[in-house]
């Protein structure tokens, strides 16, 4: 909880004080879940622990995710793998995404929007500009986002091992489910 | 500085909708590419940005840092930033480079070296402008646009009216700065101290508000714009219109755009992040798209160099296409061309003999469709079309087929010259007849009326050609008729005589395959023997033969486009010829785009209306296109950085010491069409005026004696360097400082200035002497005066004449003292120095004479030791002088006797005597001490003083 307060501070200071507290929706549940189709093996795994804001009148946004949260691997040994030899999340704990809405939409009205999500993308430590287009459903003040995109494992710098080429792709499979609703006036 | 004004959007821009036409045929035309990887310990390396400088490097600024790139090898520019390249701006010779960091470099010889900027970008570069007078632009990823000078970084961005800080790409035009951002397009202006800031988002028709890229198409005010999801737009400045070349509703399948290169004719070609090259041709308000696809990679630069190569930045390396001059149309399996036998350009298709089979090319889609139309009973060797679209086939054994009514082929018949089995080499046209050439010779016909054909009239070896196997038959733009003959040469016809050109002509050749007319109105001719030749101002010459040495014997046709280059196509290569550099491109297997080998019948090459070459081999046909611009294929050369004692020094210095005489050169050919047939000599001006010819890129000269030198280097794509290109460095070794000017002027004057110390010295020295012997005959004169004075000689004359009366024995003695004196006055005067005792001698005298007079009255002691009475010497007459001075100024009584005390240590003398002064005092020339002290003075340092001590009158005299 101290980090979500940390980060809503954060988007509060970074849009100003002068906006209010009700152009924040915060994360209330989301899920993000990656698959990564091998030729001789798929590894999908999940995690719950999403946090996360958006700033809709600054169309800013911060999201953030516990590596070591990722849960539903094939078998433990492969989560130890996950986590130990690829993502070293001892190191890297975090991958968290922040930055900009390009579309201008009026996240307040009920409706379907497609917009494109600008912002640096963090994984494994190395920060890469991405444009990751999102499906989203405002409505009843929540706004659900759908997104699914591709993460190169060379983009950020994870390396792997050539005797498990076959067992991993260099492409992975990432899809997010959230719902946001507005932060409650306190 | 200036003020801002944001606006947004003053200014609405009309939304303008543009079909793509797509043209299929043009679909199929796909550039060569070859692949240049890049890469670091086996990872793909991705070029970020590309630049061409003035001298002819490309710079490609990488993930692993700044390469220059000479045609053939790759360099790293070594750095200290360690960080990716993402930008490079070159103007003139000096090239920029913006890193991923926000750091901004300057390369000087082989390194960069990164500027300190004050207020500075620290995100990342992704465009760079150098927009001259030492001003730097730079757009970066999250801080907006930095303007640059002296070493001060002003910031641009969302506080100065920038409607996003993200900054793609930027255009300039004059004072004005169209940037690509995350929020559409800002056009910033500089009128007068106001910057103005007008943006175009989505709202003014902008068919994305994020702007990738952005370039102006050059003479024009129109920019292309390229969006991350809404593909490509054209932005009119001049009816501030945007048009999106999509269609409304359209989605936009080929990814990200990433760069436009706008090249001549009103096209561009676009580079998107999905790997697709898009070729777009933009005519009267539309606008054509062909895209080409590059799977696996992201497109992320172009560039167009002057050789007319466009290089494309990927994800993984560097990609060479050659869409300005050489296009590609890939057959499918099974289809080979490599059997070709004939071939003709027909209406957007083209017709192709493979042995017996006829077939019509489609350019239907990426893949062309081969559609059988046509069976001979022989080989099909020749096809034409006429001027009513009419077909002909020649055969080689069954004779001439030509089309009727647009479908049927009918076979000639009824020409007795022809004859049914007839082989059909070259059939060809006049606007009056029809022209065969085959084995007996050549036949002009009519055209078919009513379905008949006359023969106009036969041409053969009797009628004037010389041979009866003709190869081509070719009628130039002038009306005459040219044939290619085996064993006559050249042959024209010009309707009325023939004209030969065989063994007497420069080709020498009796064989000659193809004949071509250029752009210029030359006619170029294959032959056997002899390779190629140009037929130039009434002289064949061989254009060929300063490239090859050798003539190659496997040419087997030559054809010239419709903007000057001529196609020569030979077993193993095929070269065109560009006639402003005045070389030939060479293509071959070695040049890696995947050309292997050619057709190998003679004269399979077919032109369309637009004057396109087509060749086929074996995966397809080759189309060499007309250039749009002027390309130069000719080399460069660039000295790097001279060396002395293997040691670089810059560029800059040009001077040299005597000792730096052990110079050495490096040197970088440049050329991005055959860099592996580049040729190199060098001179040194001043040193050897012959050129040494080398493969070594590198020069060096031990012990150059001082003078002034010009190395110059040339570079040639042929050994006989015709045409060559060039570099030069003059320098200067200085001759060693004792052989300068200044060297001897200022020796001269230090020798003068000893000589004339020289003679200073002397002449004081013998002015001394010459004073001395003055001083010295003044004293002999002053002394004999004195000796002769009337009142010594009257006392001593009276005192002997008392000693004749009186004592007449002492008056002997007298005399003889008085003798003496004189007699040792005169010897001892003359000298400078004598002994003592001498000095001492003459006393004697001059006291003996003086006691006689003055008798108890005067007293002389004398006490001087006798080791200094015999070392030492002094000035003749000193004493006797003191002595006689005593008695003259003082008084000699019974009463007051006058007693002089004359001592003497080592160094000194001493005369004393108690002052009686006279009451009447003797005219005291006192010449005589000023006379001892100055000849003293010209002797020694040491002092003569003389003066009052008490009651005695005391002169000291040094002993020398």
């Amino acid at each position: 909880m101290r980090q979500l307060a940390f980060l809503l501070y954060m988007i509060v200071f970074h849009t100003g004080f002068a906006s209010g507290q009700k152009d924040i929706y915060q994360v209330t549940g989301g899920t993000i879940r990656f698959h990564s189709d091998a030729p001789l093996e798929m590894i999908k795994a999940a995690s719950k622990n999403l946090i996360g804001a958006v700033h809709v009148s600054k169309r800013t946004f911060l999201f953030r995710i516990s590596i070591a949260s990722f849960q539903g691997f094939n078998s433990p040994r492969q989560k130890e793998h996950f986590n130990e030899n690829y993502m070293e999340s001892d190191l890297f704990p975090l991958a968290a995404y922040s930055g900009k809405i390009i579309e201008d939409v009026d996240f307040t009205k009920d409706g379907e929007y497609n917009i494109r999500a600008k912002g640096k993308l963090t994984i494994h430590g190395v920060e890469r500009q991405r444009i990751i287009k999102c499906h989203i459903v405002c409505k009843d003040g929540t706004i659900s986002v759908q997104s699914d995109f591709i993460v190169l494992l060379a983009d950020h710098n994870i390396k792997i091992p050539r005797i498990v080429s076959d067992k991993l792709s260099p492409e992975i499979n990432v899809s997010v489910n959230l719902v946001l609703v507005q932060k409650p006036s306190s | 500085m200036s003020t801002f004004v944001g606006s947004s959007a003053h200014m609405r821009v009309i939304l303008t909708v543009l079909l793509i036409v797509c043209s299929y045929f043009a679909n199929a035309q796909q550039p060569f590419v070859r692949d240049f990887p890049l890469t670091e310990t086996h990872t793909p390396v991705k070029v970020n940005a590309l630049q061409q400088g003035a001298i002819g490097y490309i710079w490609l600024g990488t993930d692993n840092g700044l390469f220059s790139y000479n045609g053939s090898k790759f360099v790293k520019i070594q750095d200290s930033v360690h960080q990716p390249v993402t930008a490079v701006a070159v103007a003139g010779k000096t090239v920029w480079v913006g890193y991923s960091n926000g750091k901004i470099g300057v390369v000087s010889g082989q390194v960069v070296f990164p500027l300190y900027i004050k207020n500075g970008p620290s995100s990342s570069v992704t465009s760079l402008h150098a927009a001259g007078k030492g001003l730097l632009i730079a757009g970066t990823e999250e801080q907006g646009l930095f303007v640059i000078m002296n070493g001060v970084a002003m910031p641009f961005n969302t506080a100065n009216g920038l409607s996003d800080d993200f900054v793609y790409d930027f255009a300039i035009s004059g004072n004005r700065l169209l940037v690509a951002t995350d929020e559409g397009i800002n056009d910033i202006s500089l009128a007068g101290n106001r910057i103005s800031v007008n943006k175009y988002t989505t709202r003014d028709g902008l068919p994305d508000n994020i702007v990738s890229c952005i370039s102006k198409i050059p003479g024009t005010r129109l920019y292309l714009i390229g969006t991350q999801e809404k593909g490509i737009a054209i932005y009119d400045d001049e009816h501030k219109t945007i048009n999106s070349i999509l269609d409304e509703g359209e989605e936009w399948a080929y990814g990200q755009v990433n760069y436009i290169l706008p090249v001549a004719g009103y096209r561009a070609w676009a580079a998107t992040e999905d790997g697709y090259l898009l070729e777009i041709k933009m005519n009267n308000g539309t606008a054509e798209c062909h895209p080409v696809h590059y799977p696996g990679k992201s497109l992320e630069k172009l560039l167009l160099d002057r050789a007319g190569n466009i290089w494309c930045g990927t994800n993984k390396g560097l990609m060479m296409v050659t869409g300005e001059y050489l296009r590609n149309i890939r057959l499918g399996a099974p289809y080979s061309l490599y059997d070709v036998t004939a071939m003709v350009w027909d209406n957007n298709s083209l017709l192709v003999a493979l042995k017996k089979d006829l077939y019509q090319l489609l350019f239907k889609d990426t893949i062309p469709s081969m559609e059988h139309i046509f069976t001979a009973n022989a080989n099909i060797t020749s096809l034409f079309i006429d001027k009513e679209d009419r077909l002909w086939i020649g055969t080689f054994g069954d004779g001439l087929y030509y089309e009727q009514n647009g479908n049927t082929a009918i076979k000639l018949e009824g020409i007795e010259e022809l004859g049914e089995d007839a082989s059909v080499l070259s059939i060809s046209g006049t606007p009056n007849n029809i022209w065969l050439a085959g084995l007996k010779g050549v036949e002009e016909l009519s055209y078919p009326v009513d379905g008949k054909i006359n023969l106009v009239k036969h041409h053969g070896k009797k009628t004037g050609i010389g041979s009866d196997y003709v190869y081509q038959l070719f009628p130039d733009s002038k009306g005459n008729m040219w044939m290619a003959t085996d064993g006559a040469g050249v042959c024209m016809y010009d309707g009325q005589k023939y004209y030969h050109w065989d063994s007497t002509f420069a080709a020498g050749s009796k064989v000659v395959y193809s004949i071509t007319e250029d752009k210029a109105g030359d006619v170029w001719a294959a032959t056997m023997q002899r390779d190629l030749h140009r037929y130039h101002n009434g002289n064949w010459e061989n254009l060929r033969l300063p490239e090859t040495q050798f003539p190659d014997i496997n040419i087997s046709a030559v054809m010239a486009n419709a903007s000057g280059q001529v196609i020569s196509v030979y077993q193993r290569c095929i070269d065109e010829w560009y006639p402003k550099s005045r070389y030939f491109r060479h293509y071959n297997s070695a040049l890696g785009i995947g050309i292997d080998s050619t057709s190998n019948a003679l004269n399979c090459l077919a032109k369309d209306n637009e004057g396109n070459v087509y060749l086929p081999y074996q995966h397809g046909i080759i189309v060499f296109k007309n250039k749009t611009a002027e390309f130069d294929i000719a080399p460069a050369v660039l000295i790097a950085h001279p060396t002395i004692y293997s040691k670089a020094v810059s560029g800059n210095k040009h001077k040299f010491t005597y000792d730096e005489n052990y110079i050495g050169f490096a040197f970088d050919g440049i050329s991005y069409t055959n860099h592996e047939r580049l040729n190199y000599r060098y001179m040194l001006e001043g040193y050897n005026d012959d050129w040494i010819y080398t493969n070594d890129a590198a020069a060096s000269f031990p012990k150059l004696p001082p003078g002034d030198y010009k190395f110059r280097v040339q570079v040639a794509l042929n050994p006989a360097f015709d045409h060559p290109g060039e570099d030069s460095y003059s320098f200067t070794i200085a001759a060693p400082f004792w052989k300068t000017n200044l060297f001897y002027v200022l020796g001269s004057i230090f020798v003068f200035l000893l000589l004339y110390l020289y003679i200073k010295l002397r002449e004081r020295r013998l002015k001394s002497i010459s004073r001395l012997q003055q001083e010295r005959m003044m004293f002999e004169y002053e002394h004999l005066r004195s000796q002769v004075n009337p009142h010594f000689l009257f006392n001593s004359l009276y005192a002997l004449s008392i000693l004749i009366e009186e004592k007449k024995e002492s008056a002997v003695d007298y005399t003889t003292h008085l003798a003496d004196l004189y007699r040792n006055m005169l010897t001892h005067s003359k000298k400078d120095l004598i002994p003592l005792k001498d000095e001492l001698e003459i006393l004697e005298n001059y006291i003996h004479i003086q006691q006689t007079r003055f008798g108890d009255a005067l007293k002389v002691k004398i006490d001087i030791p006798d080791e200094v009475l015999e070392t030492k010497k002094i000035v003749p007459l000193a004493i006797q002088l003191l002595v006689e001075n005593a008695i003259k100024h003082n008084v000699v009584s019974a009463a007051h006797p006058l007693a002089i005390y004359i001592t003497a240590t080592k160094h000194e003398l001493t005369v004393r005597n108690p002052i009686q002064p006279k009451i009447s005092q003797e005219k005291g020339e006192g010449i005589g001490l000023v006379n001892i002290k100055q000849r003293y003075a010209l002797l020694t340092k040491s002092p003569v003083s003389f003066g009052v001590h008490g009651s005695q009158f005391v002169v000291q005299l040094p002993l020398l």
